[in-house]
């Protein structure tokens, strides 16, 4: 299924924002979106992303289709370097990777036929003509599931459903290696929702498609991927195998997370230990200390506030080793609520400090 | 705050630097040539050539245009072509006829449209409000010129033919300082007499175009959840209109305020014609016959200047009302 | 085991669905405005008289310019009101007004049409460079608006007939003039606010460039301003022609222009003898431009029926 041949790698990619009004003096604060991510992603295998919002995921899936100029850090595509492609460079690439959007209703020109929608990429890249254009967008109609008599109508005609797999068709239209999905199914409803993961699947199988899967919703990427990395403000902070991340994951925040997922069976559920992580997520313009996570960490240590961890590999080997970025990661048979941090500094020692007690959902 | 007074100042300020260029540039571009007409027909080209140099016109462009400004800082904007009168002589003399005409026409347009306007929107649908939407229609779709001369016809013309003379024919009457030797009425009343019908023509047709504007903006604010919600807490129309619709309804008019600006002056260029009132837009009107570019170009970067100026206290009155745009 | 019927089952009628496209929408709404029909309606008119100046004219048997010395004016030299001969009456020279109406359609209406073309092309391209490219484009264009849009029109239209003269190409450049910078200004505000929106991003994803994402994506969701604009200004430049014409700057004598007929009339107090003079071009003036203020109106209603919706509450 997967190879090992790698198609997209990222080495210590950052992208910064300047964001906010200007001071009297003109300075303006930095926002920092994606901190030094590396990561692999290998023909015809699912990379899933996941994350809270705001987390950096969509940010970093436009520096690695190159929607943004990233400030460091490298990308190859392809055994190519296209870190600092100028347009006309990446103009032929673009039909080698493409993208899928989260928002149904926005991501389609209300204005625009959706035959022509869907044809855009061939007019760029130099198709032969109206006709035979008219003749490949149906076919891709059929493929995703769509009445190609719908050629000539406006996207308020079709449903949110109808309309992603408008843009699958659009992503499809030159049969891509890559397809990076942003969300695709976030908007939609949970019955739509597995219509168009299956419909997904179904295309990687018969045209060979690399994924790249963001998602803040873990069930649907568990489903779906094949690795999965998880970032928390910017950086990545474990991946690995789906599998082996999901049952036995090493980052306190991952842990958490998996922790959160909704179990159908209501018993199950109540059965489980809930880590509720105190705190909200920071703001990414004036990022935490040492380790980002430290201020919410249940396990947090002294070295946390002032070391900051790297991407390493924690168990395994090869492709499929599973990476971990912390200091003090969890072995398997750990339970992270039963810690208690040993520091001051985090949100959840203040909280104890003046309340005298930990929440814990039982 | 302070930021937007400041880009705005800034702005405001580039705008007539390049007003002044432009207007400047537009004694260049004329393909008549001043001297030639001023020296005559016989005229020797030593004559010629000593216009010329009198005139200052036979040094580089940008030397000139120093000049132009620093002399225009100084309050000189040279002297027309003919009669050697100072430009700002004639500006001085014909700038309060103008003024007088457009901020009476101004302030009796603002009450009329938005009055009117905002009279009918809360009542939608009214026998008042359809009726008012004819009567603004049909004057926004009149030209200030055919009113103006419709006006004078009927209460001018027919009624002092009849024996009832309450307007007066044309021209100016000052409501402070001297008078002309020749008309010595001068006083508050026959200024105001000698404009009413001026300001008439011209609010007329502007009101309409308010009372439309108005209503529309009225309308759609009304329809906002948050005057639904002021409305079931129970609050008197009275002060749902007021208080709460009226603020908001209102910035978009004084957006259009502002434009209109630019097209007051204009207005007030077909009045003085109408009613042979001597003001700038007249002034202008007679230099064009002897191509006095002077006089031209003086009255355009004056009245330019004063609607950029306008415009500035009009984006002021904008951010008092729509707290959103200081953050700017 | 049955035999076969002898007929098949009565099959339910099948009813089409049939998608109607946003403009198929908006015409179905224009048809019911009875307001925007009739003012449709007579705005064709005055374009067909427009254009069939010539025809008309020879038709009635009058020439706009010929100067009647026998029929057209009176013992002492005046103009005659409407009479057999000349059914609207004569001007001062004896010509005839009808005939000169008729011809003063085409020059008023065609200058009106054209000028506002030239403004909403030049307004557009200005409009999505500007907001499009934003940077020093921007600065450069928005900077041009505020001093074209600062300029007082109808003194600045006398400073640049002053400096270019008298004729057509004048007139209608200089009306072109003073109408883009609106246009742009609308055009770029929807611009800036489109070029964040997802359609964007996944153009430009697919590999497309500025100049088919500005045509191809932009341009297709500028269409209902740039019409509703158009609409607006037609009648806005047929005024300001006229008020040009009226103070003598507009076309030169004698051809025969709705403005400047009522300027003639003025001069001299010549109304008040004549008062036909000033009543038919004035009358048409104000005809045509109600006209085109109801259809502009119909149209945006057709468009965007929103206030409609807010006037049935």
């Amino acid at each position: 299924m997967s190879s090992d041949e790698v198609l997209l790698s990222a080495s210590g990619v950052s992208k910064r924002f300047t964001v906010g009004s200007r001071g009297l003096l003109g300075g303006r604060l930095q926002l920092s979106a994606v901190d030094n991510v590396s990561l692999e992603i290998k023909k015809g295998e699912t990379l899933g992303l996941v994350g809270e919002s705001g987390c950096g995921k969509s940010s970093l899936a436009r520096c690695l289709t190159r929607l943004y100029d990233v400030d460091e850090g490298t990308i190859t595509f392809d055994g190519r370097d296209i870190t600092n492609l100028g347009r006309r460079q990446m103009q032929p690439l673009r039909s080698e990777m493409q993208m899928i959007f989260q928002d149904p209703y926005g991501s389609l020109n209300p204005r625009r036929r959706v035959g022509s929608i869907i044809g855009d990429a061939l007019a760029i890249h130099g198709s032969r003509g109206k006709g035979t254009r008219r003749q490949q967008v149906q076919e891709l109609m059929e493929i995703v599931g769509l009445n190609p008599e719908h050629y000539n109508r406006y996207p308020a005609d079709f449903s949110g459903g109808q309309r992603q797999r408008i843009g699958i068709a659009r992503a499809l239209a030159l049969k891509p290696k890559l397809i990076v999905c942003d969300e695709p199914v976030s908007a939609l409803d949970v019955s739509i929702q597995a219509q168009v993961i299956n419909l997904l699947q179904e295309l990687q199988r018969e045209f060979d498609l690399t994924y790249l899967f963001i998602s803040h919703d873990l069930s649907v990427v568990q489903h779906i991927s094949d690795r999965i990395a998880v970032m928390y403000l910017g950086r990545i902070v474990e991946s690995g195998p789906v599998d082996e991340v999901f049952t036995a994951s090493s980052h306190p925040y991952t842990r958490a997370l998996l922790s959160a997922k909704p179990i159908a069976d209501p018993r199950a559920a109540e059965q489980r230990d809930r880590i509720v992580l105190a705190g909200d997520l920071p703001s990414p313009i004036s990022p935490p200390s040492g380790c980002r996570f430290h201020p919410r960490c249940p396990k947090a240590e002294q070295d946390c506030v002032t070391v900051v961890p790297t991407l390493e590999v924690f168990r395994g080997g090869g492709p499929d080793a599973q990476k971990v970025e912390c200091l003090h990661p969890l072995e398997a048979d750990q339970d992270l609520s039963s810690f208690t941090p040993s520091i001051a500094d985090t949100i959840i020692g203040a909280d104890a400090a003046a309340t005298g007690s930990r929440e814990v959902a039982s | 705050m302070i930021r937007f007074i400041i880009v705005r100042l800034l702005t405001g300020l580039l705008v007539v630097f390049l007003v002044s260029v432009a207007t400047f540039l537009m004694f260049f571009a004329a393909p008549n040539d001043v001297a030639r007409t001023m020296a005559g027909k016989a005229a020797t080209p030593e004559t010629i050539a000593l216009i010329n140099h009198r005139l200052g016109l036979d040094q580089p462009l940008w030397h000139q245009y120093g000049h132009f400004i620093w002399r225009a800082l100084h309050g000189d904007l040279g002297y027309d072509y003919y009669h050697q009168r100072s430009v700002v002589s004639i500006i001085k003399k014909a700038a309060p006829v103008s003024l007088s005409i457009a901020f009476g026409a101004a302030i009796l347009w603002m009450i009329l449209g938005v009055g009117s306007g905002i009279i009918s929107a809360v009542r939608p649908r009214s026998i008042m409000d359809r009726t008012l939407n004819v009567i603004a229609l049909i004057f926004y779709s009149m030209p200030t010129f055919v009113l103006g001369s419709m006006l004078l016809f009927f209460l001018y013309f027919k009624l002092t033919s009849a024996g009832h003379s309450w307007f007066p024919a044309a021209g100016y009457v000052p409501w402070f300082g001297k008078p002309d030797p020749s008309n010595p009425e001068h006083g508050f009343w026959p200024w105001m007499h000698h404009l009413i019908l001026p300001w008439v023509t011209l609010a007329l047709v502007t009101a309409a175009a308010y009372t439309r504007f108005t209503r529309g903006s009225m309308l759609e604010v009304l329809s906002e959840d948050y005057i639904r919600t002021a409305r079931a807490k129970g609050i008197s129309e009275r002060r749902v209109v007021f208080r709460h619709a009226l603020r908001s309804a209102l910035t978009p008019v004084v957006t259009q305020f502002g434009i209109d600006l630019a097209i007051l002056a204009g207005g007030t260029v077909v009045t003085e014609q109408l009613f042979g009132m001597h003001g700038l837009g007249w002034n202008s009107l007679t230099a064009i016959t002897n191509q006095d570019l002077p006089v031209i170009v003086g009255i355009l970067l004056v009245v330019s200047v004063f609607v950029v100026v306008a415009n500035f206290i009009v984006d002021l009155v904008y951010a008092v009302l729509d707290p959103r745009v200081r953050l700017y | 085991m049955s035999a076969t019927p002898a007929t098949a089952p009565p099959t339910a009628p099948t009813t089409t669905v049939v998608a109607r496209g946003p403009w198929a929408l908006a015409w179905r709404r224009f048809r019911k405005d009875k307001v925007a029909l009739i003012a449709a309606a007579v705005m064709a008119v005055i374009i067909l008289v427009a254009i069939f100046a010539p025809v008309i004219n020879s038709i009635l048997g009058q020439d706009p310019n010929y100067q009647d010395q026998v029929n057209g004016l009176d013992m002492n030299g005046l103009p005659l009101g409407p009479s057999g001969s000349h059914w609207l009456g004569t001007d001062a020279l004896g010509r005839d007004v009808l005939a000169r109406l008729v011809y003063g359609a085409r020059i008023s209406i065609g200058i009106g049409i054209l000028s506002t073309g030239i403004a909403v092309a030049v307004g557009v391209v200005l409009g999505l460079l500007a907001g499009y490219f934003r940077g020093i484009v921007d600065v450069v264009i928005a900077r041009l608006l505020d001093v074209v849009l600062a300029l007082p029109v109808v003194l600045a239209a006398v400073a640049l007939v002053a400096v270019f003269g008298q004729s057509p190409v004048v007139t209608v450049l200089v009306l072109a003039f003073f109408s883009w910078a609106t246009m742009a200004r609308i055009v770029r505000g929807q611009v800036i606010s489109l070029r964040e929106r997802e359609f964007i991003e996944a153009a430009r994803s697919l590999g497309a460039s500025s100049t088919r994402i500005m045509f191809v994506e932009l341009l297709p969701n500028l269409v209902m301003p740039i019409i509703i604009y158009f609409s607006l200004l037609v009648p806005v430049n047929i005024v300001t022609n006229a008020v040009l014409a009226f103070l003598g700057l507009g076309i030169p004598v004698p051809t025969a222009d709705w403005g400047g007929m009522i300027s003639d009339a003025e001069a001299g107090g010549l109304y008040q003898q004549a008062w036909w003079l000033v009543f038919f071009p004035g009358g048409v003036l104000v005809l045509t431009t109600l006209a085109f203020n109801l259809l502009g109106d119909g149209i945006r209603d057709a468009l965007d029926p929103r206030i409609e919706r807010l006037l049935r509450k």
